[in-house]
């Protein structure tokens, strides 16, 4: 699971809850940012046609290339990997996102938290760090 | 823009079908018009179209390789079967003209053949041996032996009648001329013969002479029959050239299948990737020409492999020339897949092309820095071929998404040719003292094979040392920064992506547009498009303050001072003190705090940006920012501290609140509030400013709303118009100093919750923001709400405080009650008290005859309630307003709850006390009356007014009667009795009893009120006999004769025959008769006496008879015994006696 750059997740009108990039990739934050900013483009196209949750490859780019999920209430995940990676395959990327599912419902089952509002959990912070970890 | 225009010139012409036929029809053009036609000629009328590289304003030319790595102009185009046409004079003879004409009307259905009409003699170049010299891998040349040199077939016209006169000397003739074209052909071509005859058929098969002739000419010129044609002048010519095109095709399609069968009888060593690749490119690109593109692609995806899996194997010195062929194999891959409508496959194709080569090193020749650059070049190469065939596809009928389209491979065209233009960048700067330009020029030299370098030409292996230092001087001289490239690119990217709709990679392409722009100094556009990112909401604001950062600096290296304000202002809403000092210079006219990190500027680049700051500040500068457009620092709240709809002629106050989320206090010149109002206009409503308002001398806190308050006069204010808040502008400066700024607040940037309100989840600011002009309402009304609690009947009093909440005189208000008016029936029987304390059901009171503004008029009123409920006394007020004589209305609300001052039960008793549920006609009864009170009242007559049946026998103990004072609090009982006997000639039926007069007031109260209330309802029960007792001793003593005296009358009017026995008693002495038989005559009266002697003192019970009659009913009679007294009180005797 090497090469994971960073995961995002949208609210249903794109309005970002949570998002965590890789400790490595800190100082191109802005170009990663620019990058998914531009592959929920792809998903607001793909979410109207997809017949399951899982949207696939979305964007690419030089460095990057990025995967989206959207789940029955219209939460958007999307995921960044190295444009070189070549180890993660489609059944990976697939389960990295189904994981996060969990974590998000997780997550807002809190009864304190407010729904569209930011995501803060311990579930989706040690998610993040376990992929990231794995990605060194 | 250049770029742009021709690329989308190339769009717009780059239809394959279309280009196909332009093609033909331009080299047909040529030939017909010179008759000789030389493949230059045909090179310059087919101009490429899409991979055009020698044109002097194309970006590819800035860089020695690329010229080298062209495939040449015939990728352009589809390739089409070569076909000589010889033998025509169209010039001179009409009638081949028209054939010729027939031959140049090419539709996309027919053949792909490239006609091309030959005269004179035949230059068909020969086989010639290679020089090994310098090998390559592909041949540059190669492509074009098959597309201009060596046609598939050469097709020899003749004027040949089947009974021709010469007939022996023009076969001869026909004989030589084919012998001469296939002594000039020595590469396998293929030979046809067409007959041109005056006839309008074609030769029958019944005609002998012609089968005879045509076979005597095939064998003379050593043809097969299906290589002889005749062609009929006289008949329908399209018709027969559309088949003669047919049958050149298949012709042709001969040719290149026994082309294809020699290049694979050649044997390859397997050992030689780069033979191996040529072979097989050789193949595919003959299976195009044959028009077997599955077989090409076939053929170009093995010499693809091929490369690939020799990758490791590539001699540094000849990487590149390895890449080119790949690039070249990937073109045509791709451009077949989407010729056979398999677009994803291209996609893939691409894909695996970038994920393979993109990124794979770059190599050390000539040298590293160059070679990098020549990798990035090839890549935007590759990246930009391949947008050109996906639109190319596009315009063909395939329809791409936002996921996949051109746009998306432009973008990274252009995102890699910017990356090479920074490494230019870096060799230009790295190599200033570069000697003079090498003579002669090392990259002057035409190439042979792909990628092959120009001084390497005819050199196996690497040039000496000296041509190659050369040659690196030479490309690093010619090496030219291209941003105008990069800029086209990203254009034609930008048009992809509003084409498909893809929002944000727009405004991605937008910011690489700005920063090629930064980066070529053009930093006016660069702030430009930054700034029209930066107001996109949507994006994320770690982003958005990255490109605000760059938008600052571009702003402060121009001395753009209304940008850096603006930039200013939105940094300092995230609380950056930088910019908020950088700010506070500006409005200062100072230079302000630079935007850049330490040391990321020169000392002369910082002091040249701040002689240019020093220059525009001498000068008078002023500025105005849009706040909704940015995102300010500055809240500010306007509101109307009204009701939604006021009154014109009135000031209403204006409430502004100002909020400064920096991190230290702001001073503000002034602010100037506008008004708009809405006019009615012929065409609908138009909006008219009015006068602003002015306040001045502002200190802002930070995070601490200052609020201020001034009033707006609607004098001018018609009826119905709506007044809103145009435009806040703040005032930055003094508006007579050197610098002076505003931010102007519209509509949609004003009541914005700011970052106080945010925080505290709480929003202090009220009223309206906008107003509506009313007309002159209703404006008399209650200032307190009234309620009243009365009892029915009771006379109760409402006191109304009637204000006058108009701004004008109020002039003789009346107050008005009007019974059908009423919603409620309970309000409708309200009896008022009139000035003649009359009851009246309506009421007409006068008010006042002045009431000032808000002044206030006092008045009773006083009513009854005649139901019980609660309801709305609806009351109308009617005023003259000053200055009008026509009275206006409004409508008041008294409140009442009116309920009954008390309960009355009324019960029948016997004489004993006991309740009866009937009574007995003509006999004695006690009527007794319970007043249960509601409320504290004082009883002062009670009167019973009894029905003509019931008579009035007693009242003496009962407490009825006039000038009682029985005060009653609320909910106790006071009961009232009477004696009454019934006389009625309805027996058996219940028979009401009466009313009972009530005069009673409330406690403390002089007004007395006369409630008149119904008793109850009794069965009377016939009694034909009437049984009364008198004791004559009174009192009665202990053991004194008593004497009794029994009264029996009968009612009825018939005798009635009795037997009255006295009952024995243990208390009593008895004396008298004990048993008597009478008979009473109607209406008279029997009387019984007894005397009777108490045995002892006390309550005893009365002395009793029974009766009994055989006419009288048993139970009568005990009814009517029952009537008689239960006891009688016996005294007992003193001791003297």
């Amino acid at each position: 699971m090497a090469g994971i750059i960073a995961i995002y997740i949208y609210g249903r009108e794109n309005s970002r809850l949570f998002h965590a990039v890789n400790p490595e990739e800190l100082g191109n934050v802005c170009d990663i940012e620019m990058f998914v900013f531009c592959s929920l483009d792809i998903v607001d196209e793909k979410v109207v046609k997809s017949n399951e949750m899982y949207l696939g490859q979305l964007f690419t780019d030089q460095r990057y290339k990025s995967f989206g999920f959207v789940t029955n209430t219209g939460v958007k995940i999307v995921l960044v990997v190295d444009f070189l990676n070549s180890t993660l395959k489609d059944q990976d990327v697939r389960s990295i996102f189904k994981r996060f599912h969990v974590f998000y419902c997780k997550t807002i089952s809190n009864p304190f938290y407010t729904i569209g509002s930011p995501l803060h959990s311990r579930w989706l912070d040690d998610g993040c760090k376990e992929i990231f970890a794995k990605s060194e | 823009m250049g770029f742009q225009k021709s690329f989308g010139s190339r769009t717009l012409a780059s239809s394959a079908p279309d280009r196909v036929l332009v093609a033909c029809v331009r080299t047909i053009t040529v030939s017909s018009a010179n008759m000789v036609s030389t493949s230059a000629d045909v090179a310059s009328a087919n101009k490429p179209r899409i991979l055009d590289s020698r044109s002097s304003t194309d970006w590819f030319l800035v860089f020695w390789c690329d010229n080298a790595s062209e495939a040449g102009d015939w990728l352009s185009t589809r390739p089409h079967q070569l076909i000589f046409l010889t033998g025509l004079d169209p010039s001179n003879k009409h009638q081949h003209g028209l054939v010729v004409n027939a031959f140049r009307a090419r539709t996309p259905e027919k053949p792909p053949l490239n006609l091309r009409i030959i005269s004179g003699e035949l230059d068909i170049a020969e086989k010639t041996e290679k020089s090994l010299s310098g090998a390559g891998i592909l041949r540059r040349e190669w492509p074009l032996k098959y597309l201009e040199n060596i046609p598939a077939l050469i097709v020899l016209f003749v004027d040949l009648e089947w009974d021709h006169p010469s007939w022996q000397e023009k076969k001869t003739e026909a004989e030589s001329k084919v012998a001469s074209i296939r002594a000039s052909s020595r590469q396998g071509t293929r030979i046809a013969l067409v007959m041109l005859q005056d006839r309008a058929t074609p030769t029958t098969s019944d005609d002998n002479l012609a089968a005879d002739r045509a076979h005597e000419i095939c064998q003379i010129c050593s043809l097969n029959p299906k290589q002889l044609f005749v062609l009929p002048l006289l008949g329908e010519i399209s018709v027969y050239v559309s088949k003669l095109e047919s049958a050149f095709h298949e012709l042709a399609q001969g040719f290149y299948q026994q082309k294809l069968k020699s290049i694979r009888a050649r044997s390859i060593p397997n050992n030689s990737p780069s033979l191996i690749v040529r072979q097989l490119f050789k193949l595919a690109f003959i299976s195009e020409l044959r028009q077997d593109t599955h077989s090409a692609l076939r053929n170009y995806r093995l010499a693809y492999d091929q490369c690939k899996d020799h990758m490791e194997t590539w001699d540094a010195g000849d990487v590149y020339e390895w890449r080119s062929v790949v690039g070249l194999l990937n073109y045509k891959m791709c451009e077949l897949c989407f010729l056979h409508s398999t677009a994803l496959e291209a996609i893939n194709q691409m894909r695996r092309h970038q994920s393979i080569f993109f990124s794979s090193a770059p190599g050390t020749y000539p040298t590293p820095q160059l070679s990098l650059i020549e990798l990035l070049l090839w890549k935007a190469k590759q990246c930009w071929y391949f947008a050109h065939l996906f639109e190319q596809a596009v315009l063909g009928g395939l329809s791409a998404l936002a996921t996949l389209n051109p746009g998306t491979h432009l973008d990274q065209a252009a995102n890699i040719y910017s990356a090479a233009n920074k490494e230019i960048s870096l060799v230009k700067q790295g190599s200033l003292l570069l000697g003079p330009y090498p003579n002669p020029d090392p990259l002057g030299q035409q190439t042979e094979f792909f990628g092959q370098r120009p001084w390497r030409v005819g050199i196996s292996g690497l040039a000496s040392p000296e041509i190659e230092a050369g040659a690196v001087n030479a490309i690093k001289q010619r090496l030219v920064v291209n941003h105008a490239g990069v800029i086209s690119l990203l254009s034609a990217a930008m048009t992809h992506f509003k084409k498909y709709n893809c929002i944000r990679m727009q405004k991605k392409v937008m910011c690489e547009m700005a920063d090629v722009y930064y980066a070529n100094g053009d930093v006016s556009k660069a702030l430009q498009l930054w700034s029209l990112v930066v107001r996109d909401s949507s994006l994320p604001f770690s982003l958005r303050s990255h490109l605000l950062h760059k938008a600052a600096c571009a702003a402060f290296v121009s001395a753009a001072v209304k940008e850096y304000a603006w930039c200013c202002v939105q940094f300092m809403a995230s609380g950056q003190p930088r910019f908020e000092k950088a700010f506070q210079e500006l409005i200062a006219g100072r230079i302000p705090v630079a935007p850049f990190d330490d040391n990321e500027l020169s000392n002369q680049q910082m002091s040249s940006y701040k002689q240019n700051w020093s220059k525009v500040l001498t000068e008078r500068q002023f500025f105005v920012l849009q706040a909704s457009r940015i995102d300010s620092f500055l809240f500010v709240e306007v509101t109307f501290l009204s009701f939604q709809v006021t009154e014109a002629n009135s000031r209403v106050p204006v409430c502004i609140r100002l909020t400064s989320s920096a991190m230290s206090p702001i001073r503000l010149a002034g602010i100037n509030v506008a008004f708009s109002k809405t006019e009615q206009v012929q065409n609908g409503v138009e909006k008219v400013g009015l006068a602003p308002l002015r306040l001045s001398g502002f200190l802002l806190q930070p995070k601490i709303p200052t609020v201020r308050m001034t009033l707006l006069d609607l004098g001018q204010m018609q009826q119905g118009e709506e007044i809103t808040v145009s435009c806040v502008s703040v005032e930055l400066g003094d508006r007579h100093s050197p610098m002076f700024g505003q931010i102007d607040f519209d509509n949609s940037s004003l009541n914005r919750p700011g970052p106080i309100v945010a925080l505290s989840s709480h929003r202090s600011v009220l009223g309206v923001p906008s107003l509506k002009v009313g007309g002159f309402k209703s404006v008399m009304g209650l200032k307190e709400a009234v309620s009243i609690k009365c009892l029915i009947g009771e006379v109760a009093t409402a006191k109304l405080q009637l204000c006058n909440l108009s701004k004008r005189i109020l002039k003789s208000v009346k107050l008005e009650f009007k019974r059908n008016e009423q919603s409620q029936t309970e309000a409708a029987a309200v009896l008022f008290v009139d000035k003649g304390n009359e009851l009246k059901s309506e009421l007409v009171l006068a008010v006042a005859t002045n009431v000032s503004a808000l002044d206030q008029a006092l008045v009773d009123v006083q009513f009854s309630a005649q139901l019980v409920g609660s309801f709305d006394l609806s009351l109308e007020v009617s005023y003259l307003v000053e200055g009008s004589s026509q009275r206006e209305t409004g409508k008041v609300l008294v409140a009442v709850e009116a309920k009954e001052p008390f309960s009355v039960r009324s019960a029948i008793l016997n004489m004993n006390g006991i309740p009866m549920i009937s009574l007995l006609n003509h006999c004695e009864h006690v009527l007794k009356v319970d007043i249960t009170s509601a409320a504290d009242i004082v009883i002062t007559s009670v009167e019973f007014l009894l029905a003509d049946v019931v008579t009035f026998l007693d009242a003496s103990n009962g407490g009825s009667g006039t000038n009682l004072d029985d005060e009653v609090f609320e909910q106790e009982v006071i009961s009232y009795n009477a004696v009454i006997a019934v006389s009625t000639a309805d027996e058996d039926v219940e028979t009401p009893l009466g009313r009972l007069a009530v005069e009673w007031k409330r406690a403390g109260s002089a007004n007395s009120v006369r409630s008149l209330l119904p008793l109850c309802r009794v069965a009377v029960l016939p009694c034909p006999i009437g049984l009364s007792a008198r004791v004559f001793s009174s009192p009665a003593a202990v053991r004194q004769p008593i004497d009794v005296c029994f009264d029996l009358q009968n009612h009825s009017n018939e005798s009635i025959e009795l037997t009255a026995t006295f009952e024995l008693s243990e208390v009593f002495m008895f004396n008298g008769e004990k048993k008597s038989s009478l008979v009473i005559l109607p209406g008279s009266v029997r009387k019984i006496h007894i005397v009777v002697m108490a045995l002892s003192a006390g309550r005893l019970a009365f002395p009793r008879i029974n009766l009994r009659s055989p006419q009288i009913a048993e139970s009568t009679l005990q009814h009517v015994l029952r009537t008689l007294p239960a006891a009688i009180f016996v005294l007992p005797r003193s001791k003297e006696h």
